[in-house]
């Protein structure tokens, strides 16, 4: 009876309690449905519209009630851009700043994006146009600071579909300040000699790197990579290729940044090679020292041999597919072998006679790669015939039938001496660093003698000189 | 044994009675108008916690109503007494023993034979808990790791009600400001369950979640602070406290009872049976109770604990009781961290709490602890006589411990309080609008749950695929984490205590413990998304193209990580400790003594289980042990003036072993250990002066302790922001190491009870502390990826406060006690001197370089110089408390009432702060990453209905 009453007392106690109290702790929460932010919202402004409004080095709040509208280019996924969106539309790009990171979450390279001026600011950064939520005066510069992350959805909203974009196929030279912030696309550039299979930024000590491309034409532009790229620790390719990238400037710089590596692609075709003639490029000698024009390109045979060495060693003779030739002097001791078939860049070079011999003078022996080897058949001329048309044949390869040579002062090559065939004579040149100057000439009537057609000396002589002792047929 | 004064009262004593008892005598023999209603009042005297009969003692009654002595009697050997001829009324007995505090109980005496039953007398020199009443329940304030990736961990109020003079009202009254006895931290304070030490052996914390809930089976504690003895183990530096839950020592009967409140939880339900010892020596014990509140104190924080307990003893004989004893307490609670002024100032709201998030129409946390670590006990008493016990013990713990959090990939951080959102942070320009946002926009300031599922849901379907199986799906960029350290302990201990004279007694004892804890992570939530994969994202980035230095399990590459499945880091704590001591203590009439010795062997490994890419040789496999000894000699000596008054020296001397958490640098991602570890050299000594009479209980206490040699190791994520002695910029994930750490903890404790009159008590507590940093440290900073750390540097920490609670403390109040079983409690307390945390890189010579000239730095007297470098105090606050208790008799039953309030003036003063880790090198603003801070409760309550049925 006496724990039947203490049970009783239990189960009143307890019921009253629990009748009173709802001992159920919430902790389970369902999972928030899918929300499409998407929107239908169309532009009243064009991007070049917006821009045109812009003068560099100052800043504009935008006060209108203007909306732009663009697909999102480069996003923040791969690190190499950061708290910045790149935009296009049609006319255009412009880029957005916005301080948030990961971006690319919401509004991923592809996607459409409407923007709402109304509050924002527009400025640049050295030439390079962007939008803002503020901006900041800082010495005689003026910042633009990103929009808010509490604050973007106000102004950004993404559009109801998405429009695709076309990368801008273009050269470097046609790019200017009115494509920023486009996708553009270059055929045929690649990283120069020094920047190729070097990382694309500096991961470890997470700084921008700059990297310089050319294109066919020579022409330049850089591409910037941060230190926080997913791809910076890469290693830049070699040879040509198509890249497609975001175009920026930074004062009069032009430069690219890379969205990720797949963006590098193999090149479409080949560059076309515009050569000039070697005559043609000897009829533009002005009379004196003449600066050629960028993009003048030859191509020739070495006809001199650096073996034989009767040449100062700077200098080569070649002689192009039209049968001209024009003496090459290097600002350094030539490497090329006779026989070399060699393509020069002579944008800018140097076009001067010296004492008579027409020559590019000082080019900078990375301005010549060998292309290949050939040979050249020596044009057979009388003494005769050629002094009577001695500018035609300057730095060309010719043979001499049936000729002696003499000397009036010795019986070895060293300096000057004399071919003499039926038809005339004409002075032999032979430098003292050549490798038969001592040697004694034969007396006797030779077959046949090659050599090249040069003039030289105070006199501006006019000349033949042999390569080597082969030269000299019987 | 007895004093000669004493001598000369009770001389005095029997001359009043001889003449009282002749009157007496007298008057009856005449047949005086005194009633002829006589009879004798007897019982007996045990030693509370324990079977060892005290020494003869000399008891008093005292007329309650005249105050006057009027019997006096000695107890036996056996521990019994008797008064004879006692005349009914209503007296006051009193218990003199040297070695025991007074005792004293009211006494109704109307029958022939008055039985008082057993009494329970306290061996002096400890504080031991016998409480009645049911005060105020556990306040665990716990902080969650912070952003700079500390914990701390409140001690709470389960160390409160003891009885002694400044133990009870300080522990109580000071708990919600974190008021630590001494400002030592938690490895030098003991906690022993049935003589088990349950402090966890890699981070040196007591787990109170484990005993949360079951306050009703562990009322009986002895608390021993200070450096004075115990019988169970020689204690530690701060404090000891030993539980006595077993069956056998619990209260007989059937208590029920309900809580009300507005702290961590809002209801309590507990349940508790104690059989009590029966005729057949068996006792056994229930208790169960279930904890809850869908929101505590602090918005966001949900509280979801049980906790059960079972017991069963069984005494064979006099000699020989065997007892098992398990129990447990799942708990499950969101918590709140702490957070910068800004985002009190913006939210208006000094409980703000950046871990929730609106989610479902709730507030859903990020931040939950889930624990549940049970403990098995098993412990054997064995009274070999009355002046020997002998006991030996075996337990086992294990379980599950975890903290969530939310991680990301790549995306923004969910925080809503990162420093980079803050509107401080933002450009001028914006500042306004920003402000306004937080202000009256809730999401902005709480987590965005919604952003972090559409951010799921926007991924692209992927298929991906690691050579061993492929999936389909959302890669995910959030997920909430949970980070486990699972616990197992091991412990088995022998001791005992011998009289060895009447004079010398001889407490001994030997105790292993195997203890190890495991930590890996297990993903709890995708958020919306369908997998992750399993790498290491830092390491990514330090090396995007190296596929091998981004894994974190070499033998499971891109594992594939589904929720449920553990992922990331996974590796074990080991601790092992073997340790024996001896105290001798030995008594005088005019003094007791004690010395004391330990020794103890420990040793400490990391055990790898997974070999990361980081680190492919050194993260797997076990590491090299650490092997240290350590000792601690005790000294001290009570002179006894008179019966009241005391003085108490006591003096330490010893070593500690560094713990595991500031030993090895980076467990999570290698097994390299700081290079010279040291044991910590500890010393103090106190001295007290103590008075107790009937009337007046005092004492005073003068303590100094040192600290030296220590070691710390902090884990944070830094971008960029480390200066090194180079003068260049690193960062990420770093571990900062400081060695050298000297401390110095001293000052004066007083506490003071004052019996006004039988029913009002005046009791006044303080403590007037001082505790500060009194060497140098030597700072070294330790990047997650490589093993070589910077160049030591020096940190001017000298003369620093200890962020440690108030160190300046009083509490005064009043306690009234009614005849008709209700009481009043009043007090009114006061905390000062509470330091914040400071931050070792900012007091550098680095932090003050200015920036681009290394030759030149901030002067002293300088503003910045200042803001940089001074350590900020918190402001004083005055706090009143209020309780209020009333029980009623039900025929043999008791219903009680309490109600407590606390705080009653609602001052929500900050109890504690830091500064954060991370330090603008670049433009030394201080206001960047500002100090983060805790806000003490304002008002709060309980509300206790307790139901007694069959007490007796």
């Amino acid at each position: 009876m006496k724990k039947l009453g203490i049970f009783f007392k239990l189960c009143i106690a307890f019921g009253l309690i629990g009748g009173l109290v709802n001992s159920c702790v919430k902790k389970d929460f369902d999972a928030p449905p899918f929300v499409d932010e998407r929107q239908d919202i169309n532009p009243t402004l064009t991007i070049r519209a917006l821009k045109s409004m812009h003068t560099i080095g100052t800043y504009k709040a935008l006060t209108s009630d203007d909306i732009i509208r663009g697909t999102v280019v480069g996003d923040d996924a791969s690190g190499n851009i950061f708290k910045t969106l790149h935009i296009q539309d049609e006319t255009g790009g412009i880029e957005v700043k916005i301080n948030a990171v990961s971006l690319f979450n919401f509004y991923p390279a592809g996607t459409t994006i409407a923007i709402k001026l109304k509050g924002l600011y527009m400025g640049d950064y050295n030439g390079q146009i962007q939008l803002g939520g503020s901006y900041e005066v800082s010495g005689t510069r003026i910042n633009i600071n990103g929009i808010e992350e509490a604050l973007y959805k106000n102004y950004i909203v993404r559009a109801k579909t998405d429009i695709p974009v076309t990368p801008l196929a273009i050269s470097i030279s046609q790019l200017n300040t009115g494509h920023t912030s486009m996708l553009v696309e270059l055929n045929n550039v690649n990283f120069i000699n020094s920047d190729v299979n070097v990382v694309f930024a500096d991961v470890p000590g997470k700084n921008s790197l700059n990297r310089t491309l050319e294109d066919c034409d020579g022409s330049q532009i850089v591409m910037r990579t941060s230190g926080y790229s997913s791809f910076g620790d890469a290693l830049t390719p070699a040879g040509k290729k198509k890249i497609v990238a975001i175009f920026t400037v930074f004062g009069t710089t032009k430069q690219l940044v890379l969205r990720d590596l797949t963006d590098i692609k193999a090149p479409d075709g080949q560059c076309v090679v515009t050569l000039d003639k070697v005559g043609d490029i000897r009829a533009l000698f002005s009379g004196s020292a003449t600066t050629l024009p960028a993009g003048k390109k030859m191509r020739g045979i070495v006809i001199t041999d650096k073996v034989g060495s009767n040449i100062t060693n700077k200098n080569i003779a070649i002689q192009g597919d039209d049968g001209k030739g024009i003496i090459v002097r290097f600002s350094a001791t030539n490497t090329f072998d006779l026989g070399d078939e060699v393509e020069f860049d002579l944008g800018g070079a140097e076009l001067s006679e010296f004492n008579g011999l027409l020559q590019i003078n000082n080019l900078p022996l990375s301005k010549a790669s060998k292309k290949g080897t050939g040979t050249i058949t020596p044009k057979e001329i009388t003494i005769g015939a050629l002094l009577a048309d001695f500018e035609n044949h300057e730095s060309t390869l010719v043979a001499i039938k049936n000729v002696t040579i003499s000397s009036t002062s010795g019986t070895t090559f060293n300096g000057t001496t004399k071919l003499t065939d039926a038809s005339g004579s004409i002075d032999h040149y032979t430098t003292s660093f050549a490798t038969f100057s001592g040697s004694t000439f034969p007396t006797a009537q030779q077959g046949k003698i090659v050599g090249v057609v040069g003039q030289g000396g105070s006199s501006q002589a006019k000349q033949i000189s042999i390569r080597n002792l082969s030269d000299i047929q019987p | 044994m007895h004093q000669r004064t004493i001598n000369l009262t009770s001389l005095l004593m029997k001359f009043v009675y001889i003449v009282l008892g002749f009157s007496v005598h007298f008057l009856i023999l005449t047949g005086s108008i005194f009633g002829q209603n006589k009879g004798t009042i007897s019982g007996s005297l045990i030693q509370s916690n324990s079977d060892i009969v005290p020494s003869s003692s000399e008891l008093l009654l005292i007329n309650a109503n005249t105050k006057q002595l009027q019997y006096k009697t000695s107890s036996t050997e056996f521990g019994t007494f008797i008064f004879e001829n006692v005349e009914y009324g209503d007296y006051i007995l009193e218990i003199y023993n040297m070695a025991y505090n007074i005792y004293s109980q009211p006494v109704s005496h109307q029958s022939a034979n008055s039985e008082v039953g057993q009494i329970s007398i306290i061996k002096s020199g400890s504080n031991v808990i016998n409480e009645t009443n049911d005060l105020p329940t556990i306040n665990l304030n716990d902080q969650e790791l912070s952003d700079d990736g500390r914990s701390a961990q409140d001690v709470s109020g389960l160390l409160s009600a003891s009885r002694d003079i400044f133990v009870s009202p300080a522990s109580f009254a000071f708990t919600s400001s974190r008021f630590r006895f001494r400002g030592l931290p938690y490895e030098y304070n003991n906690v022993y369950v049935n003589g088990v030490l349950t402090n966890d052996l890699e981070d040196g914390t007591a787990n109170f979640s484990e005993w949360g809930g079951l306050n009703d089976v562990f009322r009986n504690r002895e608390f021993v602070y200070g450096l004075a003895p115990s019988s169970y183990s020689l204690g530690d530096f701060g404090s000891a406290t030993y539980l006595d839950a077993r069956a056998s020592k619990q209260r007989k009967g059937h208590r029920l009872s309900y809580s009300l409140a507005n702290r961590t939880y809002s209801h309590r339900l507990m349940y508790t049976y104690s059989s009590g010892l029966n005729e057949k020596g068996w006792a056994y014990s229930v208790s169960g109770s279930r904890r809850w509140a869908q929101e505590g104190y602090v918005a966001g924080s949900y509280y979801d604990a049980w906790a059960y307990y079972v017991s069963v003893d069984k005494r064979f004989n006099e000699k020989h009781t065997l007892s098992l004893t398990a129990f447990g307490a799942p708990i499950d609670r969101g918590v709140n961290s702490p957070a910068v002024k800004e985002m009190f100032e913006l939210s208006g709201d000094k409980y703000y709490n950046p871990n929730w998030g609106p989610q479902d129409g709730g507030k859903r946390n990020s931040r939950l602890n889930r624990v549940h670590q049970p403990m098995v006990i098993l412990k054997h008493n064995f009274t070999v006589s009355p002046k020997t016990w002998i006991n030996t013990a075996v337990s086992y713990q294990f379980g599950q411990s975890g903290r969530t959090g939310l991680d990301w990939i790549d995306a923004a951080d969910p925080r809503p309080d990162y420093y980079s959102k803050l509107p401080s942070n933002a450009n001028p320009a914006s500042q306004g609008i920003l402000r306004d946002l937080f202000q009256n926009n809730e999401q902005i300031r709480q987590i965005n749950w919604n952003n972090i599922y559409q951010t799921n849901y926007n991924q692209p379907v992927t298929t991906f695929s690691n050579g061993r199986e492929s999936i389909t799906g959302k890669k995910a960029q959030y997920l909430l984490q949970d980070r486990r350290a699972d616990g197992q302990d091991l412990n088995a201990y022998i001791n005992g205590e011998t009289r060895l004279t009447d004079r010398l007694t001889l407490a001994a004892g030997i105790q292993y413990r195997k203890s190890s804890t495991h930590n890996f992570l297990v993903l709890e939530d995708l958020l919306g998304a369908d997998y992750h994969v399993d790498i290491d994202k830092f390491a990514q980035n330090l090396a995007p193209s190296d596929l091998t230095y981004s894994q974190v399990d070499l033998d499971n590459p891109n594992g594939i990580v589904k929720v449920g499945d553990a992922y990331g880091y996974d590796y074990k704590s080991h601790q092992n400790n073997a340790e024996a001591w001896a105290q001798l203590s030995y008594q005088l009439p005019r003094f007791d003594m004690y010395v004391g010795g330990k020794y103890a062997i420990n040793s400490t490994y990391r055990e790898g289980l997974h070999a990361n890419g980081k680190f492919p040789t050194i993260s797997k496999g076990n590491s090299e042990k650490f092997n240290t000894n350590t000792y601690d000699a005790r000294v001290g000596i009570t002179f006894k003036i008179n019966g009241r008054n005391y003085i108490d020296v006591n003096g330490q001397y010893g070593t500690k072993a560094p713990l595991f958490k500031n030993i090895f640098i980076s467990p999570q991602t290698r097994s390299q250990m700081i290079s010279n570890p040291k044991n910590i050299d500890v010393a103090g000594g106190e001295v007290s002066y103590v008075l107790r009479s009937p009337l007046v209980k005092f004492k005073i206490t003068g303590y100094y302790l040192t600290l030296k040699n220590q070691t710390r190791l902090q884990n944070f994520y830094d971008e960029q922001d480390i200066f090194l002695a180079d003068d260049t910029l690193s960062g990420g994930f770093v571990t900062y190491f400081l060695s050298g750490i000297d401390q110095v903890h001293q000052g004066i404790e007083l506490g003071l009870e004052y019996k006004i009159s039988p029913t009002l008590k005046f009791n006044l507590a303080a403590n007037y502390g001082e505790y500060r940093y009194t060497s140098r440290f030597q700072a070294q900073i330790f990047e997650d990826n490589k093993l070589t750390g910077t160049t030591p540097e020096t940190v001017y920490s000298k003369n620093y406060y200890v962020a440690t609670g108030p160190q300046q403390v009083v509490t005064a109040g009043f306690n009234y006690s009614a005849k008709n079983f209700w009481f009043l409690n009043l007090n009114v307390n006061y905390v000062d001197q509470i330091w914040v945390d400071f931050n070792p890189s900012r007091r550098t010579a680095a932090a003050i370089k200015i920036t681009g000239n290394e030759l030149q730095k901030l002067e002293n007297g300088n503003g910045l110089y200042h803001n940089i470098i001074d350590q900020e105090k918190l402001p004083s606050a005055f706090t009143v408390d209020l309780f209020f208790g009333k029980s009623w008799k039900i025929n043999k039953d008791f219903i009680r009432l309490n109600i407590g309030v606390n705080n009653i003036l609602n001052n929500q003063f900050i109890s504690n702060g830091f500064e954060q880790l991370r330090y603008d090198f670049d433009e030394k603003n201080v206001q960047k990453f500002a100090n983060k801070y805790n806000y003490a409760y304002g008002l709060n309550y309980f509300v206790n209905i307790i139901y007694d049925i069959n007490s007796f």
